[in-house]
């Protein structure tokens, strides 16, 4: 992988620890520059800093949620390029369309497998 | 004076009389109606002051002092009432064609004959000896006036008689100006001219005479009351007579024939009503002005053995004024003639078209024509009038003008009953109008008439002194032992008395046909059914058209038939065959033109006669009627319905939000349940993958992933025992184990493992009950899992300090609290702790312990066990959870 420092920065995001646990472990086994966030609010303050390339977002936090900070993400000169990610335990169809409707590119659904994550996680990096 | 210059004076007075009529009589034919207006409505009304308003009011001041007022008192305190009761009754009459009391009462009833009959023979009975006295007065008036005795002094034959051949010009006068027209219900404005004329000069007379009196033979009121010897006669003092003589008089000047005649018969216009009911009381005011000046004149000029009633004559002659006195002598005469003439018309109407005609009708197999009507009418004139000569000659000499007069009234007072019940009460039947009449007229001829004959000397004195056959109590004067000295009183009392009991008998025991019930509707309703509406008050029945036609015929005339048969043609919708079987609107049409002629009961028969099938009356509207109810009915049960959908409408929509709510409720906690349990799940799959991809980890890190994997799937598995647990309790399917305990041993028992734990993490625990005191009765289980909830909560949140737990009673509660010295929570979340999954973070980066279901659940137990829970909470200081349970008793007891 050879990508550039300014090119592997991830922001995850989510309130839960033992799965903020398990992916910071995976994406910095994969070499990305890993941030983390526990709330929206947390989350906006660090996109709007770092810029990542990528964002996994978890939809269900208290105060700002999910989809809120994608279409901030989205909407924002600074953050608009970086590609959102969410990984969420909703699962109804109609969450999943408005996930996508506000600018996601991607939505998995929890319990999430770990090699599809970080397929797609890949994919969405750009390459040099 | 001489006999014969009165008689040609009397007769030029009646020739203008006549002139009067014939020309009010070609007015109106010119069509200039004159008489339609409302002024000449309230002089004709004034026919009710007759010879005995004349001269008996002077007289009767003499004798009993202010009391003459009392007849003029009733009628001015009615006249307000006028508009509602005269009213109806007008439009009534109109509307069905109807010109008699007789038939007005009888209308009402089915156009029953017994009660036409009825009215008329009460009304027969009562107002002829009332002409009579009319007459009397005349006679004694020439009398006066010639200063002679010849007249009535001597039984004299009739041809003779100045009486007799007064009646016989009256009689002609009548048939001239009151029968020239076939239909009654054309109104005799010739007539009615005269009458106003009369009443005019009836007043001017008698108010020349008071001038004269009071100014020119006297000083004034003044010198003529300081002169007066006992003038505290006059003083208003009521006395106990005074409401009977208002009742007397308040019936007599609307049921006295001559003035139902006049007042509804002779209407042109309802509206004139409200001109009268102040120009009829002034009138009256201003013919009783002078009464008290002529009576004192009288007492203090003339001798005393002149009789009081005829000072309004006398007065005039004492001071030599001849002229004045023959103008009071034809005002008196106007006051006589005025009434002999209206009350004869009234009742040789009600005679003929009430009584004899339908007589003939049933006798002569439904044939009576023209000629014979007005032949029937002429005599009935005749009858009427020869029957009060006849009166005047054999009796009416003993009496006065006023006890005549209140004689007639009380008679006529037996009609106010029966008035009120046909125009106002819907249950009024025919039993009850008979019955009421019958009784009253009986009782009222029993003690008002029959010691009249007594005085006469036609029936022995001891009827009055012992009762008849010495029974005391049926006395015609003291009936029932009663006491009082006022015989008219008296009779009154009794005759009304009866006469209201037997209709309220007959009212309650009675049955009313629908076709009465649909009638005492349009009496008591006439203004809401209008003159379309009315006309439908027809008959159904089978008559053919040339037998109605032929009779009709017969009766008015070919040319007035064909004339009102083309005007049916061309005014009314309803298709006419001129063959068999007419329509009942053409029936109903025919009775009404009939009915101008020989009165609406007897029109009513004449039709009966000819009709081929028994005649089926009303029916349509008895239906219609019937249908009206049916549909009110239908209408306020719908109604009642509605309403009760209504409300149960706001039920199922109480019920639907609730049912709402409740899926809503259900919606949010599986969604709740979903991601509580994906979460743990999440981690456990993640670390999972991870450790099985990556062989290379580190055995530390390893094991750490391993051990949350544990950790979470414990997690999940008290989620998922949490879940269940609730969903029992919410439903209702835990059932209770409940023994009792003793509460104190059982709390030592369940708290020990945490008295130990508290002392690990270094915090103090405190114990504040005493041993043994209480005892409870509950599910040892699930009081272990509150209290158990509630101490490792207070222990998770709680660093240092201590925790407490105490119980105490309060009112039949067992109150056990469990205070830590934690973070405390804000006020804005103590209601919320209870709701599933509420939870509370610790710090923004921690994500809180429990599954969030736990104090619903232990609220969900204390409820089952019949207790309630809440919490108390500082922020820093620490929080307080309690919960009462029922006690049962102490174990001291």
């Amino acid at each position: 992988m050879n990508l550039t420092d300014q090119e592997k920065k991830i922001l995850i995001v989510d309130d839960e620890p033992n799965i903020l646990l398990s992916l910071e472990f995976l994406l910095k086994k994969n070499g990305y520059d890993v941030f983390i966030a526990r709330n929206g609010h947390e989350a906006l303050k660090i996109a709007d800093e770092e810029r990542p390339n990528i964002m996994i977002l978890d939809i269900m936090m208290p105060d700002v949620d999910g989809y809120e900070v994608c279409q901030k993400v989205k909407t924002s000169e600074l953050t608009k390029d970086t590609k959102v990610i969410f990984l969420s335990a909703k699962t109804k169809p109609e969450d999943i369309e408005k996930g996508y409707a506000i600018g996601a590119d991607l939505y998995l659904t929890k319990p999430f497998s770990t090699r599809k994550l970080m397929k797609e996680v890949s994919l969405l990096t750009p390459t040099s | 004076m001489s006999f014969w210059i009165i008689v040609i004076i009397t007769l030029i007075y009646l020739a203008i009389l006549f002139g009067i009529a014939y020309f009010f009589e070609e007015l109106a034919k010119r069509g200039k109606h004159i008489i339609n207006s409302a002024f000449i409505y309230a002089i004709s009304l004034t026919v009710y002051c007759t010879a005995w308003t004349y001269y008996g009011s002077v007289g009767n001041a003499v004798t009993d002092g202010i009391s003459f007022l009392s007849i003029y008192l009733g009628p001015t305190l009615s006249m307000p009432l006028w508009w509602i009761i005269v009213r109806k009754m007008i439009r009534i009459c109109h509307n069905l064609r109807v010109s008699t009391l007789a038939d007005f009462f009888a209308a009402r009833f089915e156009q029953s004959w017994l009660v036409s009959v009825l009215v008329t023979i009460i009304c027969l009975a009562g107002i002829i000896p009332y002409i009579s006295i009319q007459l009397k007065s005349i006679v004694g008036s020439i009398n006066i006036l010639s200063d002679q005795d010849i007249l009535i002094a001597d039984n004299s034959f009739f041809l003779n008689d100045t009486a007799f051949y007064l009646s016989i010009i009256l009689a002609f006068f009548i048939i001239v100006f009151a029968f020239r027209h076939i239909d009654s219900m054309e109104k005799h404005n010739g007539l009615i001219g005269a009458i106003a004329f009369e009443s005019i000069f009836k007043l001017v007379a008698f108010l020349l005479v008071g001038v004269f009196a009071t100014y020119v033979a006297f000083d004034g009121f003044g010198d003529l009351f300081s002169k007066a010897q006992n003038v505290e006669k006059y003083a208003v003092e009521f006395s106990a007579e005074w409401p009977f003589m208002i009742f007397l008089s308040m019936n007599a000047i609307i049921l006295l024939p001559r003035q139902f005649h006049v007042a509804v018969a002779e209407n042109h216009d309802e509206t004139h009503l409200k001109q009268a009911s102040w120009l009829f009381p002034i009138y009256l005011l201003a013919i009783n002005l002078f009464v008290i000046p002529i009576a004192i004149a009288g007492e203090l000029s003339l001798d005393g053995s002149i009789d009081p009633d005829t000072y309004v004559l006398a007065l005039p002659l004492f001071f030599d004024q001849q002229i004045l006195a023959v103008v009071s002598y034809i005002g008196g005469f106007s006051a006589a003639i005025g009434m002999m003439l209206i009350s004869t018309i009234a009742l040789s109407t009600m005679l003929s078209q009430n009584v004899v005609i339908p007589l003939f009708i049933r006798k002569s197999d439904s044939a009576i024509s023209l000629k014979q009507t007005m032949y029937i009418k002429r005599v009935s004139v005749f009858a009427i009038l020869l029957l009060a000569y006849l009166f005047y000659k054999i009796v009416a000499e003993q009496f006065s003008i006023v006890s005549i007069g209140l004689i007639s009234f009380a008679a006529v007072s037996q009609f106010s009953p029966a008035l009120f019940g046909t125009l106002y009460w819907s249950d009024f039947n025919k039993n009850a109008i008979v019955g009421g009449l019958v009784v009253g007229f009986l009782i009222w001829g029993y003690t008002l008439v029959i010691p009249t004959l007594i005085q006469v000397g036609l029936i022995s004195q001891s009827l009055i002194v012992d009762g008849p056959f010495g029974i005391g109590w049926l006395n015609p004067y003291a009936l029932f032992g009663s006491d009082i000295e006022n015989h008219i009183v008296h009779g009154t009392l009794w005759s009304m008395l009866f006469n209201i009991s037997t209709i309220l008998v007959m009212v309650v025991f009675g049955q009313q046909s629908d076709k009465e019930r649909f009638l005492a509707d349009y009496y008591l309703n006439p203004f809401t059914y209008g003159t379309k509406y009315s006309e439908r008050l027809v008959w159904k029945g089978t008559v053919v058209y040339q037998d109605l036609i032929s009779v009709s015929n017969k009766l008015l005339g070919q040319q007035r038939v064909s004339q009102a048969v083309n005007f049916y043609h061309t005014h009314y919708e309803a298709p006419l065959k001129k063959s068999g079987e007419v329509n009942s609107q053409f029936i109903n049409y025919m009775e009404r033109l009939l009915s101008g002629a020989i009165g609406s009961t007897s029109a009513r028969m004449l039709i009966a006669s000819i009709a081929k099938s028994e005649l089926i009356v009303l029916d349509d509207l008895v239906e219609i009627l019937k249908q009206k109810r049916e549909t009110a009915m239908l209408n306020e049960k719908l109604k009642a319905k509605s309403k009760e959908l209504e409300l149960k409408s706001t039920q199922l929509e109480i019920a639907n939000n609730r049912l709402k709510n409740l899926d809503q409720e259900k919606d949010e906690f599986i969604s709740t349940v979903n991601h509580e349990l994906r979460t743990p799940l999440t981690t456990i799959k993640a670390l999972c993958e991870i450790i099985y991809d990556h062989d290379d980890m580190e055995d530390e890190e390893r094991k750490s992933f391993l051990e949350t994997v544990i950790n979470e799937s414990e997690r999940m598995t008290r989620l998922i025992n949490q879940v269940l647990d609730l969903e029992k309790l919410e439903s209702g399917k835990v059932l209770l184990q409940m023994e009792t305990i003793s509460y104190a041993k059982f709390l030592d028992q369940v708290l020990f493992p945490y008295e130990k734990q508290c002392e690990e993490k270094g915090i103090k625990f405190f114990k504040n009950f005493t041993k043994d005191e209480i005892i409870i009765y509950v599910d040892k289980d699930k009081l272990t899992e509150v209290i158990v909830n509630l101490v490792s909560n207070a222990i998770n949140h709680t660093d240092n300090g201590y925790i407490e737990v105490s119980v105490r009673l309060e009112k039949n509660q067992v109150i056990t609290s469990v205070k830590d010295t934690g973070k405390g929570i804000l006020p804005a979340y103590l209601d919320q702790i209870f709701d599933k999954f509420f939870q509370i973070k610790k710090n923004e980066n921690q994500k809180p312990s429990g599954s969030g279901l736990g104090l619903s659940i232990t609220k969900k137990q204390v409820m089952l066990h019949g207790g309630k829970i809440w919490a108390n909470s500082q922020i820093d200081q620490g929080s307080v959870f309690s919960f009462s349970l029922p006690s049962t008793k102490t174990s001291d007891e």
